[in-house]
């Protein structure tokens, strides 16, 4: 298991060098210039030259991806061009503000997307099992950018029941409970994509388990429908909604961009677009690295506890 | 003689009855917290490196300036907010228009408790203008480089006067002193910037401003409270939090659900529906122009008829009117609003298509000319407007769109096939049109070039009588506007819109506001 952690390890580390050089070079080759973004209209092509040439922006790719390469070993990444502060200092809280729209989302995804799959997987076939299911696929069909105005309109707007946006009452100090009110439209908006997507899966691997030898078997002893979920059916669905899960936090951590534009959620992908529009190399990349960093220790984690729950993974 | 007694008992009682009453309602004033929704993430909170109207809206009220202007009216009202005495109680100009003395306020004192003097002015200059200065910054050089252009010294005879030297006469100094992003003389606390450095300023601004600076959440919020020591009228509100909202329909939300009570830029789609939920939207112009640079490099509109005949055909007014839907006003000259060289009655060309076309037959056109129009995201709609108008006369139009960054990377270098670029910019000072058009100007895209204008507007400059210095800068933009160096197109009009708890909120001629008279009618 140490072995196969160190391979795997290894591999993440050898993809997130990967992806650096690519945006690196995306970055290089577009057209932007972040020290227009701090000089402003004012500037002359001298001055703009000048500050270019003191912020090493003048130099060949390979210098300066080299540089940048060489400072993040050393845990230094760099400065915001166009803010003047630590690339650190403007991501990090916005990215706990992502990891936890993330993983509200991630709990809404997965509570409901399992009791729907469950349901709609035992009742196969049924009206039930037909309305669960034609209910996620309009779900997974809605753009969640609109969904997100719909449960404003509805919930902020006429009814008044929870904040249209940010993350906090400004004119109070927040408690975690005003926290919890902000969460709810955007961590809605964000899972339905995921609810979707795991009830059909779940609601497949249920279908699969109950049509298996050994159930039928429990079922002709006259064991109840709760006792097979429980001692049959759950241990066997589980692995595919580990591997799923982690899969779709992934793609949650990812996908909230519209919702936090939506919503005014202080997250990542807010500073993340003010990087891009303004060609902010150190803070874009060291942005990217860590989205690209989540997504990469959510998949070594969860091959990691597919293997704790079946050994013999480690060995294929 | 018994009746004056209580005659004079009854009147004082109604006259203190009153006065309890009209105090009252003055005390009913303070308290509260005003949220702001931004459409943008602020840039820096550092008066020497701040850029944009959102930044300056929140810096102005954590810093003052020597001098400040009145924004406590609406523009529709004072369409030309005046200049009054900030951190300068007083100023004289020398005869010959080269030396400004400004006597400093007593007892002011910086947020951080230290003093505000002469040499905290010097300081604050010299980071911006005097390359030799230990805390020079180049940044805050380059910004405020049209306000120091001309400064020959600083000097401090003691510790209430700074006189400064020009190398020649420069009459907008007092103007651009009250500036914005490009003309800012926002002063900060030289001890912030010993302790803090001139990268940590923007942390830890520290001013002598009616609120103080207390955290910056990035992406999130700017909280300001009110500075009790404060030299001027105590404000009203306690605190203010100023929120980034960039999406213009979550913004309006907030502010329908009183999440925020005050936004800026109402989508205007949503402008007539917030108007009708009982919303206050303002109606005012600012001195910003959305105009389209003229690409001199472009062979095709080098005769001046062909410009002339692009601008008879732009119907500005419908434009305005109905593509717009009366957010904006129509732009007939580069000269803004907002000072007193404005003339609302200067029309540069008329709506007149037929002349359009015999100016391109006298130029030789009349087949028809072409050329593309370069903007940035935003200005698609107007565009395709000015596009179809110029299609009617035989000006045939390619509209080509960039995000703002990758548009701002090609701007001073387009090709030659370019003939115009967009841009919406402005300052209230008149000095404007020498920032836009002045030959030797670097913002002066598209390489405009004219020696009359460039001498008008030096004339403007050095000008030290207030009638001569309006009567050169009315030249200035007549010949900018008969050459057609630049194509005005309209003036935005929806700034902000306000919520219904919020008291005295004035919309000025100035792209940005001044809150401290505002108060809440629910705390």
């Amino acid at each position: 298991m140490i072995a196969f952690f160190l391979r795997r390890l290894t591999a993440a580390i050898l993809v997130l060098a990967a992806v650096t050089f690519v945006v690196f070079l995306i970055v290089y080759l577009s057209p932007g210039d972040p020290v227009k973004t701090l000089l402003g209209q004012s500037a002359t092509a001298e001055q703009i030259a000048g500050m270019r040439a003191r912020l090493g922006l003048d130099l060949p790719f390979h210098e300066q991806y080299g540089a940048w390469l060489w400072r993040v070993a050393h845990g230094d990444f760099g400065r915001s061009i166009s803010t003047q502060v630590p690339a650190m200092s403007i991501l990090l809280p916005a990215f706990g503000n992502t990891l936890i729209l993330a993983l509200s989302s991630l709990f809404l995804s997965l509570l409901f997307g399992i009791a729907i799959g469950v349901t709609s997987g035992f009742r196969a076939g049924r009206l039930l099992d037909k309305v669960l299911m034609f209910f996620t696929e309009v779900l997974a069909a809605t753009p969640v950018f609109w969904l997100g105005l719909i449960l404003i309109w509805i919930f902020a707007r006429e009814l008044g029941w929870l904040p249209s946006s940010g993350m906090r009452n400004m004119r109070a100090r927040g408690s975690s409970l005003d926290l919890l009110a902000h969460l709810v439209l955007p961590s809605i908006a964000a899972s339905v994509l995921a609810i979707s997507i795991i009830a059909r899966l779940v609601r497949g691997a249920v279908i699969d388990v109950l049509a298996s030898d050994y159930v039928k078997i429990a079922q002709a002893a006259g064991m109840s429908s709760f006792r097979i979920f429980r001692k049959q059916v759950w241990r066997n669905i589980l692995p595919p909604i580990i591997s799923v899960g982690g899969l779709q936090f992934g793609t949650l951590f990812g996908g909230v961009i519209f919702v936090e534009a939506v919503f005014a959620w202080p997250g990542i992908s807010a500073q993340l677009f003010n990087a891009i529009t303004a060609g902010d190399v150190a803070v874009i990349q060291a942005g990217v690295l860590m989205i690209a960093a989540t997504f990469v220790a959510i998949n070594l984690v969860v091959d990691m506890v597919l293997v704790w729950l079946n050994p013999r993974r480690a060995l294929s | 003689m018994k009746l004056f007694p209580t005659l004079a008992a009854g009147v004082s009682l109604v006259a203190a009855t009153y006065s309890y009453a009209a105090h009252a309602g003055e005390d009913d004033k303070y308290g509260g917290t005003l949220v702001v929704a931004q459409n943008a993430e602020i840039t820096q909170l550092d008066p020497g490196r701040q850029l944009g109207w959102e930044t300056f809206r929140i810096t102005r009220h954590i810093f003052d300036a020597l001098v400040s202007e009145d924004l406590s009216k609406s523009g529709n009202d004072e369409p030309s907010p005046a200049i009054i005495p900030a951190l300068a109680e007083s100023w004289a100009v020398s005869p010959d228009g080269k030396v400004y003395t400004f006597k400093l306020r007593q007892g002011v004192k910086f947020h951080d408790g230290t003093d505000f003097n002469a040499e905290a002015v010097a300081f604050n200059i010299r980071r911006a203008w005097d390359p030799s200065f230990e805390f020079y910054d180049e940044v805050t050089a380059v910004n405020v480089r049209n306000t120091y252009i001309y400064l020959d010294k600083v000097e401090t005879p003691d510790a209430s006067t700074v006189v400064l030297t020009f190398k020649q006469p420069f009459s907008p100094l007092l103007r651009l002193l009250a500036q914005g992003s490009g003309g800012t003389g926002l002063i900060a606390s030289p001890e912030s910037i010993r302790k803090y450095g001139n990268d940590g300023v923007v942390e830890h601004p520290t001013g002598t401003g009616p609120y103080k600076f207390v955290e910056r959440i990035r992406g999130q919020s700017v909280e300001i409270e009110r500075f009790d020591d404060y030299w001027g009228e105590k404000p009203y509100l306690d605190r203010i939090v100023f929120r980034p909202i960039p999406d213009g329909n979550a913004r309006v939300a907030a502010l329908e659900t009183g999440e925020v009570d005050l936004i800026s830029w109402p989508p205007r789609d949503a402008v007539e529906r917030l108007k009708g939920e009982g919303f206050d939207v303002p109606n005012v112009s600012i001195p910003s122009i959305y105009y389209y640079n003229v690409n001199f490099a472009n062979e095709a509109f080098k005769d001046v008829r062909v410009r002339q005949a692009l601008v008879h055909a732009i119907d500005r007014e419908a434009l305005a009117r109905d593509l717009l839907k009366g957010t904006a006003s129509p732009g007939y000259s580069v000269l803004v609003p907002g000072s007193a060289a404005f003339d609302p009655a200067f029309r540069d060309y008329n709506f007149d298509p037929e002349k359009s076309k015999a100016l391109l037959k006298e130029a030789g056109l009349e087949k028809g000319v072409s050329a593309t129009i370069s903007i940035y995201a935003g200005g698609e709609a107007v565009a395709e407007w000015v596009q179809r108008d110029a299609a009617k006369v035989g000006i045939n139009l390619n509209i080509r769109s960039y995000d703002w960054n990758s548009f701002l990377a090609q701007e001073r270098t387009p090709g030659a096939d370019v003939g115009f670029s967009s841009m919406e910019w402005g300052f209230l000072t008149p000095y404007w049109l020498s920032i836009v058009g002045n030959s030797n100007s670097g913002s002066n895209t598209g390489g405009y070039k004219s020696e009359a204008f460039d001498a008008a507007v030096s004339k403007a400059i050095a000008a030290t009588d207030p009638a001569q210095e309006v009567a050169n800068w009315r030249e200035a933009n007549r010949i900018i506007a008969e050459d057609v160096g630049k194509i005005p197109l309209f003036l935005e009009r929806t700034h902000y819109a306000v919520g219904k708890n919020v008291r005295d909120f004035a919309s000025p001629a100035q792209a940005w506001y001044d809150l401290k008279k505002v108060w809440l009618a629910e705390k």
